[in-house]
């Protein structure tokens, strides 16, 4: 491979990184910065349309994993990904391959229990310690079945951060939101707002 | 001969490098090893605040009163730190930071292969292996890297620590001859307090066996620089009949050992399967349930099962039911083994005893976090036709 092709892979790789990095229990408070997204206006990431009370900035990582924070992502982060297909790593960070056949990848048909398992390594991968997920449960995601439960998570420095999850498999891919914010504070001020949202969520045709 | 055994030990341990620490002696202010604990000091201060530490009072004071029995004189300059990470793994920094892995302690049968490690581990900071290594770089992360230590420094995640542990076992650790001289005068120190010389035979074997039983991906992290699996067994077994050639086997603490970590298993077994590598965790939990006292059956047996059921390889369905099925028999199943076995019971049509099954784990687990979908499947079990 040229080094303009590496650089080209190299850029195009980027808002992954970003999207990762912003996934990890260690990320940086710089700021919002991102796209505004204002409170009471209706924006569709793929097929999810989502409605919120809030206001956030939206950080596009890539075309199928989105940040959105409020005060930074260290003090809160709403992560949605869409499209996951099977195979791939449920925050595509990878995808299965013959070294790694047993990795965190989704496939169709996975039962609940081990889709939030899924949701928990992945976090684990990023440096969360000591998650508890309360509250697994059947729930309308978009207007087809899905799941969602809560979180309660340390990060690697020991603060403890809550937050909520929610995924259904539509048209053979998954699509999962994951809110998490400090307890201290943002939890709280929060949370009623990010459930009302994911209860508004619904899927639309692009 | 065993005197002679321990003195040969002892003398192959003094090998060429720095002279070994002497007790409750601290660096000499402004020296090169005085810097390198000082890295240390800091790096074990983050370590205290952090999470992924296992906080146990009795477990903790029991695996560091294994730890000050095989450090005799040194104890006191030993903190014995347990780390809840899956993966078979103990290290040593220089300063007396000892950590040991869950993922070890899952896997050790008794207290002397506790004791043999730990004594392997103790032997790097008495013959100061570290400092040479210090003298050779004091490239400071690549080193605190060989200790797993620069991302808890860096407040990195447990993935960062693991990957920058795991990725240092290949850069940079003890040389071979240093794991080796560790190896000698760890075996010595633990075989001179009465434990099993065999110990260390048993350990590798399973070690070998894990290794073995992975059909992809590197060797096993822990033994990157370590002499290599084989030749570290048959070392060991070499010296473990050398100092037993009369029958005399030593206490292998077993049933001292159970008591410490039993009320652990169960979250040790969930990360072991939280690693998602189940080639290595049906070897691993195999041999745990094949070697595992009646009490303990069931528990090894539910997660034995539970590897099968998730490697999802032809057959591994057909033993995972086999195992919850039996499991149910014995003593004190986990309740978990209710679900699984109700499930089994849905796929096959059995909608009476599935939710018989399902209704008997929520009583089990009334404040499991999965009882809700529980429900909703027995709503659908008795309320199809």
């Amino acid at each position: 491979m040229s080094t303009v092709h590496r650089i080209r892979a190299a850029c195009r790789a980027l808002p992954l990184l970003l999207a990762v990095l912003l996934l990890s229990a260690c990320a940086t408070s710089t700021g919002p910065g991102g796209r505004l997204q204002p409170a009471a206006s209706a924006v569709q990431v793929n097929e999810l349309e989502l409605q919120s009370d809030l206001d956030w900035a939206r950080i596009r990582g890539h075309k199928r994993i989105e940040t959105w924070t409020i005060d930074g992502p260290a003090l809160n982060r709403l992560v949605i990904v869409t499209r996951i297909k099977p195979g791939e790593h449920v925050f595509l960070q990878g995808k299965e391959r013959r070294s790694r056949p047993d990795g965190p990848w989704y496939r169709t048909g996975t039962r609940p229990d081990e889709l939030r398992d899924l949701v928990v390594d992945g976090l684990r991968e990023g440096g969360w310690a000591d998650i508890e997920t309360p509250g697994l449960r059947p729930a309308s995601f978009g207007g087809v079945p899905g799941l969602r439960f809560e979180l309660d998570m340390a990060s690697s420095s020991g603060l403890r951060y809550g937050g909520m999850a929610a995924a259904a498999e539509f048209e053979g891919k998954l699509y999962l939101l994951l809110w998490m914010a400090p307890r201290e504070h943002y939890h709280d001020r929060d949370a009623a707002a990010v459930a009302a949202m994911f209860d508004r969520l619904r899927f639309v045709r692009r | 001969m065993f005197t002679l055994l321990l003195a040969a030990c002892a003398a192959m341990a003094v090998a060429a490098g720095p002279e070994p620490a002497a007790p409750g002696v601290r660096p000499p202010p402004g020296s090169d090893e005085d810097e390198l604990w000082y890295a240390m000091d800091q790096a074990e201060r983050e370590l205290r605040q952090h999470p992924l530490l296992v906080r146990d009072e009795a477990l903790n004071a029991y695996v560091r009163g294994v730890a000050c029995k095989v450090a005799a004189d040194y104890c006191q300059d030993l903190r014995v730190y347990i780390v809840e990470q899956p993966w078979f793994n103990a290290s040593m920094a220089p300063n007396g930071m000892m950590m040991v892995w869950t993922g070890a302690l899952l896997r050790f049968q008794d207290e002397s292969e506790l004791a043999l490690v730990l004594g392997h581990e103790f032997a790097h900071f008495r013959q100061r292996h570290s400092l040479q290594q210090w003298r050779n770089t004091k490239r400071t992360t690549a080193f605190l890297n060989s200790f797993g230590l620069a991302s808890w420094v860096g407040g990195a995640g447990a993935a960062g620590q693991v990957a920058g542990l795991l990725g240092a076992a290949s850069l940079y650790q003890h040389s071979r001859e240093a794991e080796r001289e560790a190896d000698r005068a760890g075996f010595a120190a633990a075989v001179a307090q009465g434990y099993d010389p065999m110990a260390g035979t048993r350990v590798w074997q399973r070690m070998k066996a894990e290794e073995d039983a992975r059909r992809y991906g590197k060797p096993i992290p822990v033994f990157a620089t370590h002499p290599r699996t084989a030749e570290r067994l048959a070392d060991v077994r070499a010296a473990g009949l050398a100092a037993a050639p009369d029958g005399w086997t030593g206490d292998p603490g077993r049933e001292a050992y159970l008591a410490a970590v039993r009320p652990h298993l169960g979250d040790w077994l969930e990360d072991e399967l939280g690693r998602r590598m189940y080639d290595s965790s049906v070897q691993v939990i195999g041999d745990l349930h094949a070697l595992a006292p009646p009490d303990l059956q069931a528990l090894y047996g539910f997660y034995l099962a539970e590897a099968l059921r998730r490697r999802n390889e032809p057959g591994d369905r057909e033993r995972a039911e086999a195992l919850y099925e039996t499991v149910l028999g014995q003593p004190d199943p986990p309740p978990g083994a209710w679900r699984e076995w109700g499930l089994v019971l849905r796929d096959r049509g059995d909608r009476a005893g599935a939710a018989e099954a399902l209704r008997r784990y929520l009583s089990l687990a009334p404040e499991a976090d999965d009882v809700a979908f529980i429900r909703h499947y027995l709503t659908e079990l008795e309320s199809r036709p």
